[in-house]
């Protein structure tokens, strides 16, 4: 694979986002994916596993009590809100894989490009952002979600930095 | 001078997300200007939490802790 991506400030706040093929149909894939699994509640793969809420999310509080009331009442719409957010993304794919985003989709790209890569995650964890994360797909999503955030702040990073980024 | 006790929203350091997307994040969600949220990145950084906000409500609190949540960033809140 041979993977390319540019994202670029323009001038009103939005970003042009553009994707190699390859890249392009990486994303659009897991894409499609979260939101099978969303719908379903299941995984892909050949061992199919729910995409459990504390595979998405954090645990809100420090005691197990009120982290899981938290969930009862904020997880339903956090789901739905991310299930929507994919939903714009495949429905708006065009042909040619280069996207103007403005501040409502980045949104979506960000979120989705993030949270999709838990669909990859090889190892239990108690905490859902704690994982192998860096391969496959997941690769190529955390890429995006990092050039559209890039983009999206439209800053003069490497000045902003100097040398610790990432 | 004693401080009167709120809702703390933290943000907490994780394997996932880069400094600029916290930055993003913290600029979507909080409003942060973007040296704000440079510094509270670095904060999480070095110390493992950055305190992001004190709020009296818990529902706000709440509502905020699920939006950084949608994006992806470990947030969390406690009453002190």
């Amino acid at each position: 694979m041979r993977g390319y991506i540019e994202a670029v400030s323009l001038d009103d706040g939005a970003i042009r986002l553009t994707l190699s093929p390859d890249v392009a149909d990486t994303v659009l894939t897991s894409v499609r994916q979260f939101i099978a699994t969303l719908e379903t509640g299941r995984r892909p793969g050949v061992l199919p596993r729910r995409l459990s809420n504390w595979r998405l999310f954090a645990h809100a509080y420090p005691r197990p009590k009120p982290s899981r009331q938290f969930r009862q009442r904020h997880n339903g719409w956090m789901r739905d809100s991310l299930l929507a957010s994919a939903c714009r993304i495949r429905d708006g794919w065009p042909d040619e894989p280069t996207f103007v985003l403005d501040r409502a989709a980045i949104a979506d790209w960000f979120a989705v490009c993030g949270l999709a890569q838990t669909l990859y995650i090889q190892r239990r964890s108690r905490n859902p952002l704690q994982g192998s994360f860096g391969h496959g797909p997941a690769f190529w999503l955390a890429q995006v979600q990092q050039y559209v955030a890039t983009a999206a702040c439209g800053y003069d990073w490497q000045r902003l930095l100097g040398d610790d980024s990432g | 001078m004693a401080r009167e006790r709120a809702w703390v929203v933290q943000l907490h350091d994780d394997d996932i997300n880069t400094i600029e997307g916290v930055v993003y994040v913290l600029h979507e969600v909080l409003g942060f200007p973007i040296e704000g949220g440079v510094q509270a990145a670095r904060d999480v950084d070095k110390n493992g939490t950055a305190v992001l906000g004190r709020y009296e409500s818990q529902e706000h609190a709440e509502a905020l802790v699920a939006q950084l949540q949608i994006f992806g960033l470990w947030a969390s809140m406690k009453w002190t």
